[in-house]
């Protein structure tokens, strides 16, 4: 089958979605396919935006390439799976969260336009008619699948998405520092953790990697270490390589991951594969349907004094730490997380 | 149901504002309301019911309208009182209620005296007008022809008071019938002004009405903002040519236009006994003047084309009342009013003087049939549930509004591709385009309120 598989990119701006492309395509290549990803460029702002790249989605043409059928279409992103193909499945990353589970949220940006409530009617309207025209509908997490059940009352199946290079993930004997592997950005909270970092009874450290969503973020980072008098308990190392990500894995405590609402959060599985614990929150969506409270990590209330017990507690107790990562290695195993199973669900 | 409501407040001296206070508390027993205002006062009493909010256009918390259900626009012909509301309008569409359809006095007091914008004025009468608008409104602010009155008559820009509107409500069926009509607009109904008998019937059947006064006297009144198109000097002539004009008292209650003017002509008919200009009073004093009148006199000529709240309040003390055969008030049931035909005022006035002379209790029987027109089609609780619909129908229909804004950034963008499409053009193409996507029959089915029709 000739396969093409759309998603979206914010120009110079790269992080799991896009890995997740790249490697389906291989995955398809490996199964026999023929593919390629399509990436439609995305800006958000000012809102109207939003529906001019939806327009333009829907003006594309991708039945055929050259005078050669395209036989299927995945879709994985906001607005790139409203591309119209008569043979489409989707495996949706997630939607235009502005405009749903973070509408009238601290976070949401979409709410505070003027014409804000037009724009998240029509991308609800869009999305409720155009979704369902997919022969298949699948999400990325049990998370995602929740949130298309709740705002659009569109049944997806969930269907986990494999680590990239999961076989290279390796796990060392723990250093003196706990991880954080993220583009730095307010949902995912890093903020929180150096709040939570000033108020842990011992000398937890805390070792950032990812680049700043906006130069600055960053420096707002900073600025509030410095205030809450953590800069010297904390590591800003930016972008890091995908062998150096998993060496800083490796040589972890454990890893702490306390996004807001994550869609999914490979983190979780990179821990996992990383035999190391990870420490979460309540309400971080994703990473909820892999942590199992004191078995293979901590479920933490998203409130500094909740997240610095955490933290206290994996530092404090190393031997159950790494026993929780074993375990977290076990469960991630025993979930047959594999491109192969991916490739085979989207075909059947 | 959230509702954010902008509309003029008491004290604001509109009857607009009397509109909504009255309306409040059956609207809050149905919605969770927020009331917003550029005015600096309001009557607290106003927030025993809902919550008040002071806004400024240019500088508004936009997330709090978004977290509301709907937006509710209170659009009149007063630049003073509407224009912070149609302006906010503009970015923040919603329902917008018109209580005036000719709305060029809003246009022209917004863009040429408050915003000192006169090129958008223009701009707007050509786009609305054509050329022909554009230039009769040059040559008047020129001082080469005619007035503002003659520019609303014949070139009242309605359809930029609703401009982006997600729903529309008049108050009157001839309302209606001059919105432009199609299938792609918004929902548009056509409700009663709303008007509660909460006081009038009461006072009335304890007094057991007005009574003749002492000395055989009838008491005429005239009340509300008292503008050149009141009728006033009509009346003035019927009465001073009247024989048995000693036998009424005229009462004039309200802001006059001109009252050194209308004083000189009071002299001129040889009435000055008879009439008394008040002048603005407070609404107790009113309501005493109302309840001691035996008939109203409620003339417009020329008529804006709205719906009276100074009618239903006649009606709400039972007042017979002769109107203006002309637009709403020539809609009004014939046995609840009398007819005067604007182009035989006086005689028309006298005759109607003469009969009420000669039979006071037919006069009164067709108050009371005024009364029994308001509790029939003006209760506020009615009014409220015809509004709701609008509401739940204009949200419906805004994803598809959306679109349409959509469909002429599209058009701008295509016509610049070829000098041959004017951008009109390729907008219309653009949203023609925008439904054969399928946005349209998915959407149209519950795009349209139960009352009245879509607007194109």
């Amino acid at each position: 089958m000739r396969i093409l598989v759309a998603t979206t990119q914010v120009p110079f701006v790269g992080g799991g979605a896009e890995m997740l492309a790249l490697k389906l395509c291989d995955a398809f290549r490996s199964a026999g396919h023929e593919a390629e990803t399509v990436a439609i460029p995305f800006k958000w702002y000012p809102p109207e935006k939003i529906l001019d790249h939806m327009l333009a989605c829907r003006l594309l043409d991708l039945t055929e390439s050259a005078g050669t059928r395209v036989d299927l279409l995945v879709g994985l992103k906001f607005p790139a799976y409203l591309i119209p193909h008569p043979n489409k499945v989707l495996w949706i990353l997630h939607q235009h969260r502005a405009a749903y589970e973070l509408w009238d949220h601290p976070l949401g940006d979409l709410i505070h336009a003027a014409n804000g409530a037009h724009l998240r009617d029509a991308i609800w309207s869009a999305d409720r008619q155009i979704i369902p025209e997919a022969k298949a509908v699948f999400a990325l997490s049990r998370n995602v699948a929740a949130r298309l059940s709740k705002f659009c009352g569109i049944d997806a199946t969930p269907l986990y998405a494999p680590v990239p290079d999961a076989d290279k993930f390796h796990c060392a004997p723990a250093e003196d520092y706990l991880f954080y592997p993220s583009r730095l950005s307010r949902v995912k909270r890093q903020g929180l953790v150096l709040e939570a970092l000033s108020r842990c009874r011992g000398g937890v450290r805390v070792r950032f990697a990812g680049a700043p969503e906006k130069p600055s973020y960053a420096e707002e980072l900073e600025a509030l270490a410095e205030r809450l008098g953590v800069r010297e308990r904390v590591q800003w190392l930016g972008t890091v390589t995908e062998e150096e990500k998993r060496e800083l894995y490796a040589g972890s405590v454990g890893v702490v991951f306390p996004p807001v609402d994550e869609d999914y959060g490979y983190v979780t599985l990179e821990a996992m594969l990383s035999a190391k614990p990870v420490i979460t929150c309540a309400d971080s969506g994703g990473p909820l349907e892999f942590v199992l409270h004191e078995e293979n990590g901590l479920i933490a209330e998203p409130t500094p004094d909740g997240l610095a017990a955490a933290l206290d507690y994996v530092w404090e107790n190393r031997t159950r730490a790494q026993r929780w990562g074993e375990a977290g290695r076990a469960h991630h195993q025993s979930m047959n997380i594999t491109w192969p199973e991916v490739v085979r669900k989207l075909l059947s | 149901m959230k509702l954010n409501w902008f509309s003029p407040l008491p004290p604001a001296q509109t009857d607009i504002a009397s509109y909504t206070a009255r309306l409040l508390p059956a609207l809050a027993a149905r919605a969770e309301v927020t009331l917003w205002t550029d005015a600096s006062e309001w009557d607290a009493e106003l927030e025993k019911y809902a919550e008040v909010r002071r806004y400024d256009p240019e500088c508004l918390a936009w997330a709090d309208l978004n977290r509301g259900d709907m937006c509710i626009y209170h659009v009149g012909n007063n630049a003073l009182f509407h224009g912070a509301i149609w302006q906010t309008s503009r970015r923040h569409p919603g329902v917008v209620v018109l209580h005036d359809t000719s709305l060029q006095h809003l246009f022209a007091g917004l863009f040429l005296q408050q915003l000192n914008d006169s090129a958008r004025y223009f701009s707007a009468m050509e786009r609305y007008h054509g050329v022909t608008g554009r230039v009769e409104a040059e040559q008047v602010f020129n001082g080469l022809a005619n007035d503002l009155d003659y520019l609303g008559k014949h070139y009242p820009l309605t359809s930029l008071g609703i401009a982006d509107a997600l729903g529309v409500v008049v108050h009157t069926e001839g309302g209606l019938s001059l919105l432009k009509r199609g299938g792609n607009g918004p929902p548009a109904a056509y409700i009663p002004l709303p008007f509660g008998d909460e006081h009038g019937r009461a006072r009335r059947s304890e007094s057991g009405g007005a009574s003749e006064t002492g000395d055989a006297r009838y008491r005429l009144i005239v009340f509300g903002h008292i503008g050149s198109n009141r009728g006033l000097e009509s009346v003035f002539d019927a009465l001073a040519s009247l024989p048995a004009r000693n036998r009424f008292r005229l009462d004039v209650y309200g802001r006059i236009w001109n009252e050194n003017y209308l004083r000189a002509k009071i002299y001129a008919c040889g009435i000055d006994q008879l009439v008394t200009l008040h002048g603005f009073v407070p609404d107790e004093d009113l309501n005493a003047a109302l309840a001691a009148a035996h008939l109203a006199i409620n003339l417009r000529f020329p008529s804006m084309g709205e719906a009276s709240g100074s009618q239903l309040r006649l009606w709400s003390w039972a007042l017979p009342s002769l109107v203006t055969a002309l637009d709403w008030y020539a809609t009004l049931p014939a046995d609840a009013v009398a007819f005067v035909r604007p182009d035989h005022d006086v005689e028309d006035l006298q005759k109607h003087l003469n009969a009420f002379l000669s039979d006071p209790a037919s006069f009164a029987q067709m108050g009371e049939r005024g009364r029994q027109t308001l509790e029939k089609h003006h209760a506020p609780g009615k009014y409220v549930d015809d509004l709701l619909e609008v509401v739940a129908a204009a949200q419906r229909f805004r994803p598809r509004a959306a679109l349409y804004q959509l469909a002429e950034r599209a058009g701008e963008c295509m016509s610049a591709w070829s000098d041959s499409v004017p951008g009109a053009e390729a907008c219309a193409r653009a949203a023609e385009f925008i439904d054969s996507l399928g946005f349209r029959s998915r959407l149209t089915a519950k795009g349209s309120a139960s009352r009245g029709k879509p607007l194109s």
